[in-house]
């Protein structure tokens, strides 16, 4: 039987103002009532389609027909006019609202001067019932899980009759458990005869869920596939366009006796509250260490004392058998203690400043960078800026543009090429493969091993347990503000470090209560 | 050898700002004619009058440049604070500090033109500096927000120099002044043939290309700029926050220091009891229109040297007091806060062009 296909796209392209061209020739179709992925790595060019199937931009050639029609959108409100809806990424809430009044928030119930609770809290319920999404409509959207954000994100689509929803890297934000929520919140929606876009570079859920697959690399479609088609590594590879393998390649044995940094009984309470318990662990040259932990049991703390930003109350941090617990964030990141923090847009990065300035952030200092100790040194920051632009295959139309253009993935490879530019003895990474994709995690995990390997400490602390047992020689667990575990990387489950996260260590054997 | 490449980049962020603050000027035009038409005037007739008189002839357009350096100063040392997110309102103080130091060495010392002046300039920053210092380092190390103490630094400073400006010897009680300052001490002119320029105008564009050299091309305007920017980033990176914070607040206050000197080495010559200079105002609205790129902070300062200058023949001709100016100056700094609205607007416009062309 012949579907009805009811979003046709011919040949659409879209070229920005500044000559970047972010789909081509892009032609597929989405059936009525399927859930119909689109992958591809960050900047293939997902969100750009799906903004331009969803009207906020115009395609530069190509059309696209909604219900065999050429579709007329120049607004979101256009399209939520034509059964299309749109759950972003980035939640559009408004946090001091109640649940209720987010979902109606623009298509209220009652007339023009006042609105009509009672009836519409009685719509809301029945609609959330009718799809088994659950809500508690006059709590605070401030004080609900991000979970539960999301699923008032998507009532409000239901809300707005949308046949067609479109989920833009929906489980980026969640939890394991919530992923399966989620993933099940999506079935139940296609038994009731929504279509779902579903894009995501997540593949384990994109499998679970998808009827069709629609893969995209470099703003071109790839193929689409049935779901029985293909498995995750299948796709991963018409993803990328090559064979993923993560872990970053060969280790080459380093023997050492020498230890790059050594912690001992670093203690450290805030507002009375202990984070930190008596951390003490070493690190040797040609080492990855992963420091596993769910997050909040101290890393946070760790991390800010190791690199100088806060003050240990008790114990020392000794970097290549100086102690420098005393020592300044610059001071310490001189003697070759380069750090990758989490959050790049907070930490890592200018948004605002061109490319090649926020390659020698932190590294201004240099005497490479300047001219008779005062002027930057132009010359040399844009030769470096170019050669490191190459080394690390940072796609950007040049060196001056501003670092928030760039994808989550050029991002940190700006970050990850500072870092390890003057090769420190010792690289600290939190959460280095955060929000990319699985080309980008590959490229960060090479790059950790290569800096392993010529002899260097690496530090790695991830909440990503694959990443840590991928990547490390050993790995520590932390657990409320204590180190519970420090293993080599040789025959360990994911489930038993698991147990050493929670909390429940083995010797011990018992349950904690407070988890 | 390195081949120069054309970057459209940063020209198509310049030309967007550009627009964006050539909207808000317009905008305030029109606002400002709503404004002329409730009190029964023309505003061609009132913004012809206006132009005239600031840049109509060679006489109004000398006028208008003797208006400027003060005015591009007061946006130079804002621009420097903001681009550490520090903003220096106590510029007030600092200036009559300044001007206040300049004109006791303008007065007293004997020297030649050139060291004399050299002196003077180097008086009037050491007076700004000190004076910026105060709150500054309440604001460092007792966490007193530099605005407020900043503004209240600003009355101290018109009182202190009520007073010091009396102690003076020769102090001039019938015009309630200091004592003029000695003709070597005084900027000579230029454009004579027109009536002439002071050339504290020339020394202000001067300035420019230093501040500018300092924030784009030195280690220290990098790190300022971070520390602006992304106090976060910097302070991961390294830099010391609460140094840089302070060295762009002392900057702001040279450039202060520079303009009270300036000031009274080109046109006043003296210092006056109870005159507050109002150039603060200005200074902010031409860093905002400025947006830290010196050309657009020059023609930023004409445009309000121009409307200083024109609005004593605006008034003459029309009957609308020259106040109205402050009224169009006041609005211009409203839209070009607006700017996000200036965008969101843009779009719209587009949006519905957009549509046009596809029915």
């Amino acid at each position: 039987m012949e579907k009805e296909k009811i979003i046709e796209l011919k040949n659409v392209s879209k070229v920005f103002p500044n000559g970047v061209i972010a789909n081509r020739n892009i032609s597929f179709d989405i059936e009525k009532g399927e859930v119909h992925a689109i992958v591809g790595e960050n900047g293939a060019g997902k969100s750009t389609l799906m903004n331009t199937i969803f009207g906020l931009y115009t395609p530069s050639s190509g059309e696209i027909l909604l219900r065999g029609r050429p579709m007329k959108i120049s607004t979101p409100s256009d399209a939520i006019s034509q059964g299309i809806g749109m759950v972003h990424q980035h939640f559009m809430l408004i946090q001091s609202f109640t649940v209720l009044q987010n979902i109606i928030l623009g298509a209220e119930v009652g007339n023009k001067a006042k609105i009509n609770y009672k009836k519409a809290r009685k719509e809301v319920m029945a609609l959330s019932e009718s799809f088994g999404l659950r809500i508690d409509p006059d709590t605070l959207v401030m004080d609900i899980s991000v979970a539960m954000q999301q699923r008032v994100e998507i009532l409000k689509v239901l809300w707005r009759k949308a046949e067609i929803i479109i989920f833009d890297e929906p489980t980026a934000v969640l939890t394991p458990q919530e992923i399966d929520e989620f993933c099940d919140m999506v079935l139940r929606l296609k038994k009731q005869g929504k279509t779902i876009i579903f894009i995501s570079h997540k593949l384990a859920e994109v499998m679970k869920v998808s009827d069709r697959i629609t893969i995209i690399r470099r703003g071109e479609v790839i193929t689409t596939k049935n779901v029985d088609e293909v498995d995750e590594k299948k796709l991963a590879v018409l993803m990328v366009g090559h064979q993923i393998t993560l872990g970053g390649g060969e280790k080459k044995v380093i023997e050492s006796s020498e230890k790059i940094l050594e912690v001992e009984g670093l203690a450290y309470a805030e507002n009375g509250v202990n984070k930190l318990n008596g951390v003490s662990f070493t690190l040797s040259p040609g080492e990855i260490v992963g420091v596993a932990g769910v997050d909040g049991n101290g890393q946070d703390e760790l991390v800010d004392i190791i690199c100088g930003k806060k003050k240990p109350d008790s114990g020392k941090v000794e970097f290549m058998g100086r102690d420098i617990t005393k020592n300044t964030i610059g001071e310490i990141r001189d003697m070759g203690l380069a750090t990758v923090f989490e959050d790049r847009h907070k930490d890592g990065l200018v948004l605002s400043f061109p490319l090649k300035d926020n390659l020698i952030l932190g590294y201004q200092a240099r005497d490479k960078y300047l001219k008779y100790k005062v002027f930057r040194n132009e010359k040399a920051i844009s030769e470096d800026a170019e050669i490191l632009k190459e080394r690390f295959d940072v796609r950007c139309s040049s060196m001056e543009v501003p670092a928030g253009t760039l994808s989550g993935g050029n991002q940190q490879k700006l970050v990850i090429a500072r870092e390890t530019n003057f090769s420190p003895k010792m690289l600290m990474t939190v959460q280095p493969t955060r929000g990319l994709d699985m080309g980008a995690i590959e490229y960060v995990h090479n790059k950790l091993v290569e800096h392993r390997n010529e002899g260097n400490g690496v530090l790695m602390f991830s909440l990503e347990l694959d990443e840590i047992l991928q990547v490390s020689d050993r790995i520590l667990v932390i657990f409320d503000g204590k180190i519970v575990a420090d293993l080599p990387n040789k025959n360990v489950t994911k489930r038993e470090i698991g147990n050493y996260m929670l909390g429940v260590t083995k010797k011990e054997d018992h349950d904690s209560e407070e988890n | 050898m390195t081949v120069k490449k054309t970057d459209g980049t940063k020209l198509r962020e310049g030309l967007n700002s550009f627009l964006t603050s050539l909207i808000a000027i317009v905008l305030a035009m029109i606002a400002g004619s709503i404004l002329i038409s409730l009190v029964d005037a023309s505003p061609a007739a009132v913004f012809s009058a206006l132009f005239k008189g600031a840049f109509g002839s060679g006489k109004s357009i000398v006028g208008t440049l003797n208006r400027m350096a003060p005015i591009l100063m007061a946006g130079l040392a804002l621009t420097v604070g903001n681009s550490a997110s520090l903003f220096n309102i106590g510029f007030t103080g600092q200036f009559m500090l300044g001007s206040l130091f300049a004109t006791w060495v303008g007065v007293y010392i004997k020297l030649p033109a050139v060291p004399l002046i050299a002196l003077m300039l180097l008086a009037g920053v050491i007076g700004s500096c000190l004076w910026a210092a105060i709150p500054t380092w309440f604001q460092l190390s007792r966490n007193v927000n530099f605005v407020f103490s900043g503004i209240m630094m600003n009355y101290i400073a018109l009182y202190l120099c009520n007073w010091l400006i009396m102690q003076f010897p020769g102090y001039n009680a019938m015009s309630n002044a200091t004592p003029t300052i000695q003709e070597s001490a005084r900027l000579p002119t230029i454009l004579n043939s027109l009536g002439g320029v002071n050339s504290s105008i020339i020394i202000a564009i001067l300035l420019v290309a230093v501040s500018s050299v300092i924030m784009f091309k030195t280690k220290v305007g990098f790190e300022m700029r971070a520390v602006g920017a992304n106090r976060n980033a910097a302070l991961s990176a390294g830099i010391s926050i609460n140094k840089r914070m302070f060295q762009a607040g002392l900057l702001s206050a040279v450039f202060a220091g520079l303009g009270g000197a300036l000031e009274v080495m080109g046109s006043t010559y003296r210092m006056q009891q109870d005159v507050q200079p109002t150039y603060l105002v200005m200074g902010i609205a031409v860093s905002m229109l400025g947006k830290e790129n010196p050309a657009a902070i020059l023609v930023a300062s004409l445009l309000f040297a121009g409307m200083q200058n024109g609005s004593t023949m605006m008034q003459l001709k029309t009957g609308v007091s020259s106040q109205f100016v402050m009224a169009v100056q006041g609005m211009l700094i409203i839209f070009i806060c607006s700017e996000n609205f200036i965008t969101y607007i843009g779009k719209k416009i587009k949006a519905q062009k957009r549509m046009k062309t596809e029915v």
